[in-house]
């Protein structure tokens, strides 16, 4: 599903150069429940932004399905990353001046309008926040923002989630209640790679990775 | 005995009002000096004068072309040096610094033996520009735009990048990510660097004096028009000319300003 090989990345300024990634290899396959971990500094967002198409690395090939992410043209790495890719972040990241249900149809689709709508519909009662479709983001507690969030990332029905620290900012309800989407998803064909500092998504994870040094290790 | 620390406080704030409040009275003095030096009859005889409008209009006209050229070039480059890193950064980096230490007058210097090279002498041909207004645009263009992309590379700098990560996600290009999520949030610094690089093309001298010269009815500005009125020795029309800049800039930035809170700038 997909496929990173010898990945590296070397972060540079006027001043620095910080070499945090050094020829990482990774797999993750179709219903895998993957956690990275790793302490802060360690590279988990870099990887995750590589591997979803967003930050070209230094070096290595990311392969998402057949193809090879960085060989596409931007505007084809664009429509994979949309099709393909969902991604869940630690501050949600909603627009704040749409309502929940106009944030799931910001997502670029091929989907005509009447079947954007009933997407956008049809996830938002799957997470039970039908109610709160007309709402903008500063109305919604942050469970529910990030329950939001995770239906955008699923709006595409893509074949990977990459989500960095998603339940870092929720109470323990809220962090369960999308963990369980998240593990939903894997359920029915999906891959997670989450990056988290928190030990409570494990008990959902088919195996966890530790970042260290720039590689991946298992322990 | 320990002061209170709100005491200490007041003492700190004081050393700082202190100096402000120097800055400030300076400025103004030399404002009122000014203004108390003219009357109103020579600023209706400045107004009056057909070089004056001349030069007022064609300053106005000038710096308005440079602040909005000077925006137009600061956005890309200020966007590029604040999210990309590339071999020679840091010498690009200096280049664009160097408009702001160089003296003045090396600039206008510089630009005239640029138009004398051959390369110079193409553009010459199609398009007359040495001493004529294009060289006034020139001129004011060749160090206002430095200041607008350090505005805007600050600007840059300061916006978080995560926003625009987001509109990847969703399925933008990076272009589209630039233009639809980046660039508005720049709206204030855009207008900001705007602001700068108008005033200082407003107030511009030296450059202008040695690549456009200060011709009257032709490339004289209102700077220019201060210092040939001073040549001959007529301070009241000088300052009075000055009392005009001084009004016009007041009144372009304010409402600038304004019109940029009211879109929460």
């Amino acid at each position: 599903m997909i496929r990173a090989r010898s990945i590296e990345h070397t972060w540079r300024d006027a001043s620095a150069e910080v070499r945090c990634l050094r020829g990482l290899d990774l797999e993750l396959e179709a219903g895998e429940f993957c956690c990275l971990r790793g302490v802060s500094g360690s590279g988990k967002t870099t990887l995750l932004l590589a591997l979803g198409g967003m930050l070209r690395p230094s070096g290595g090939t990311v392969q998402i399905g057949s193809e090879d992410l960085y060989s596409l043209s931007s505007g084809a790495r664009a429509r994979a990353r949309a099709q393909q890719v969902g991604f869940v972040f630690q501050m949600f990241h909603l627009v704040p001046y749409l309502s929940a249900r106009d944030n799931l149809l910001a997502v670029r689709s091929d989907l005509s309008r009447q079947e954007r709508e009933a997407r956008a519909d049809e996830l938002l009662e799957s997470v039970g926040l039908q109610h709160r479709a007309d709402h903008r983001p500063a109305a919604l507690s942050a469970g529910e923002r990030q329950r939001v969030a995770v239906c955008r990332a699923l709006f595409n029905k893509p074949t990977l989630i990459l989500a960095d620290e998603p339940t870092g900012n929720l109470d323990p309800d809220s962090a369960e209640v999308v963990l369980d989407l998240l593990t939903q998803y894997t359920a029915g064909g999906g891959a997670v790679l989450m990056a988290t500092h928190s030990q409570t998504p494990e008990s959902r994870a088919s195996r966890t990775l530790w970042l260290r040094d720039g590689t991946l290790h298992t322990s | 005995m320990r002061q209170p620390a709100d005491k200490r406080d007041r003492g700190f704030l004081a050393f700082l009002a202190l100096f402000a409040g120097l800055y400030v009275a300076l400025i103004l003095g030399m404002l009122v000096a000014d203004a108390t030096y003219t009357t109103p009859r020579d600023l209706l005889n400045a107004l009056e004068s057909e070089e004056i409008r001349y030069a007022a209009k064609l300053s106005l006209t000038s710096s308005t072309i440079t602040a909005l050229l000077s925006v137009w070039f600061a956005v890309p480059i200020g966007y590029l040096l604040s999210r990309t890193e590339f071999t020679g950064k840091s010498f690009v980096d200096g280049v664009l610094d160097i408009p702001i230490v160089l003296p003045p007058m090396v600039i206008g210097l510089s630009l005239l033996i640029l138009f004398q090279s051959p390369l110079g002498e193409a553009i010459e041909s199609q398009v007359p520009v040495t001493y004529r207004v294009p060289s006034v645009i020139l001129a004011q263009f060749a160090v206002s735009c430095a200041f607008a992309v350090r505005t805007m590379r600050v600007t840059f700098d300061q916006l978080p990048v995560r926003p625009e990560q987001v509109a990847l996600t969703l399925g933008a290009s990076r272009a589209q990510a630039f233009w639809r999520v980046t660039l508005p949030q720049a709206g204030g610094g855009a207008l900001s660097a705007g602001l700068l690089a108008w005033a200082r093309a407003l107030g511009e001298f030296g450059p202008i004096l040695v690549f456009s010269g200060a011709t009257r009815m032709k490339t004289e500005v209102l700077p220019s028009t201060v210092w040939l009125e001073l040549s001959t020795g007529n301070l009241e029309a000088a300052v009075a000319v000055s009392l005009l800049m001084v009004l016009a800039a007041i009144t372009v930035l304010v409402t600038a300003r304004a019109l940029g809170v009211r879109r929460g700038w």
